[in-house]
């Protein structure tokens, strides 16, 4: 199995935020506001905002007052239950950059995104592709 | 363990339980469920050294993207809990209201010549199991627990079957001869995050004993006010005794401190972080009427979480399973009772 890009799973993914749970892509959209989060996975760049109403993730190397760099495989730890956020962060094997009212706006955001994630039926198919793992990753 | 029932009862128990454990799936059939049910198969067993959960659940969502879906969860407590909960894809869900039988991938529950065949092979855990459960008591059924705000839950209990088969944890395989196991069944169109809690566990004898007893308590979220709660206990194969209502005290003593908890499904523990803060270190019920009286204590040895998206608004709703050792006293009509074991308890929390 392929490897989806970053982009590509991010911006499907909040397509299915939309669908599936419009209440968390609300909340998510709201706490977000006219601010960007710049997200780095394995050296591809994104970044996440919110245009004419609707969450968008574009490539991009464009600064951003709060910024995530990470990788795959990290997330898998994340994902999977062996490793928590903040060893995560403590480890750096999740980096995060930005003043720590952007960071807490980052922090929201992150929650909010997985809120709605844990509960689309449609997003393990969606992990699976993204994260390459041949097996479901259980999110719901 | 065993109650030594004979063939003729042996036959009764049988033939009721298989009259009331089909899905209900209300009202259609599985492949077009009502949206927002609710259906699920709860199985423990007990055997030396090693507790194990078993759960078929399927629900069929209600929301924006509406699906049926099926997951069974599997957690084995040898020295810490193992286990995980695994999505089924909806091709490979099998399950049809008025039937006996869920199939989820590899994994399956039967019911089937007076006994549950189950079935488990977890996807990302080195955990399977083969286990046929024999009923030794006869169901009971309690319908239409009203849930403020919304529709009512269901529950049939079973408290108590003897468990032969095998369990593989990775290496390891365990062989059970006639372990003592519990089962439940529950369905509704209730939403996770409603004004409702439970706690719920039973007692079960280690060795041949007339008694086994079930503890529920359905309560409103913050726990101040009941909507029903029983102590439910039967002799031999038969109920034999409820109290209820004012007939029962229930108490918590302290608060379980143990190690970070396994949380299923794994990804949600990036959503509840936190440690149990709700789950008590003895949990006690007492049954008074007249001269009769039944003590159960429960002593929570570990924990581990299953973490539910709540239906209706952002927040999660935490089963907490806890096993540990219980101890039963007491007298009714004169007859003692005493003993204890292991026991599998659980307590919602948010």
């Amino acid at each position: 199995m392929t490897e989806a890009s970053f982009e590509s799973f991010l911006e499907r993914s909040l397509r299915l935020l939309e669908a599936e749970a419009p209440s968390a892509e609300a909340t998510l959209r709201r706490r977000l506001g006219p601010s960007l989060l710049a997200l780095f996975v394995d050296g591809e760049s994104l970044v996440l905002s919110s245009v004419a109403g609707r969450l968008v993730a574009r490539a991009s190397t464009q600064s951003a007052p709060a910024r995530l760099l990470t990788s795959r495989a990290a997330l898998r730890e994340l994902l999977s239950g062996r490793l928590t956020l903040l060893d995560a962060v403590l480890s750096d094997a999740v980096e995060l950059t930005g003043s720590l009212d952007e960071l807490l706006r980052l922090d929201d955001c992150l929650h909010l995104y997985l809120h709605g994630a844990v509960r689309c039926a449609s997003f393990p198919a969606l992990l699976r592709e993204f994260l390459g793992t041949g097996r479901e990753v259980s999110v719901s | 363990m065993t109650l030594g029932l004979s063939s003729a009862s042996r036959a009764f128990v049988s033939r009721m339980v298989g009259s009331s454990v089909h899905l209900r799936g209300a009202p259609a059939v599985w492949d077009e469920p009502r949206a927002g049910h609710k259906e699920w198969l709860h199985f423990t067993i007990h055997g030396p050294g090693v507790d194990i959960v078993v759960n078929f659940s399927l629900s069929s969502g209600g929301g924006a993207g509406d699906v049926r879906q099926g997951r069974v969860g599997c957690l084995i407590h040898r020295e810490g809990f193992q286990g995980d909960i695994d999505s089924c894809a909806p091709h490979l869900l099998r399950a049809r209201t008025g039937e006996s039988c869920v199939q989820m991938g590899q994994s399956s529950v039967v019911f089937r010549d007076g006994g549950f065949d189950l079935t488990v092979h977890l996807e990302r855990e080195p955990i399977a199991l083969q286990l046929r459960l024999e009923p030794e008591t006869a169901p009971a059924q309690i319908n239409n627990f009203e849930i403020e705000g919304g529709p009512a839950l269901n529950w049939l209990v079973v408290p108590r079957l003897v468990a032969s088969g095998w369990v593989t944890l990775g290496a390891q395989q365990l062989e059970l001869e006639r372990a003592p196991a519990y089962h439940d069944h529950n369905w509704g169109g209730f939403r996770w995050g409603a004004n409702f809690s439970w706690e719920w566990g039973y007692a079960l004898p280690a060795e041949t004993n007339a008694w086994s007893c079930v503890f529920a308590r359905l309560s409103d979220r913050s726990r101040f006010s009941d909507l029903m709660t029983g102590l439910f206990v039967w002799k031999g194969s038969m109920q034999h005794r409820v109290f209820s209502g004012d007939e029962l005290s229930v108490t918590h003593h302290g608060l379980f401190h143990g190690r970070r908890p396994l949380r299923l499904p794994r990804v949600m523990g990036l959503l509840a972080e936190s440690r149990p803060a709700d789950v008590p270190a003895r949990f006690e019920v007492r049954a008074r009427r007249h001269t009769d009286w039944l003590d159960l204590t429960f002593d929570v040895t570990d924990v581990a979480q299953v973490v539910i998206p709540n239906d209706d608004d952002l927040g999660l709703t935490i089963i907490n399973e806890c096993c540990g050792n219980f101890a039963w006293q007491g007298e009714l009509a004169g007859e003692r009772i005493a003993f204890q074991g292991r026991s599998i308890f659980e307590f919602l929390s948010d």
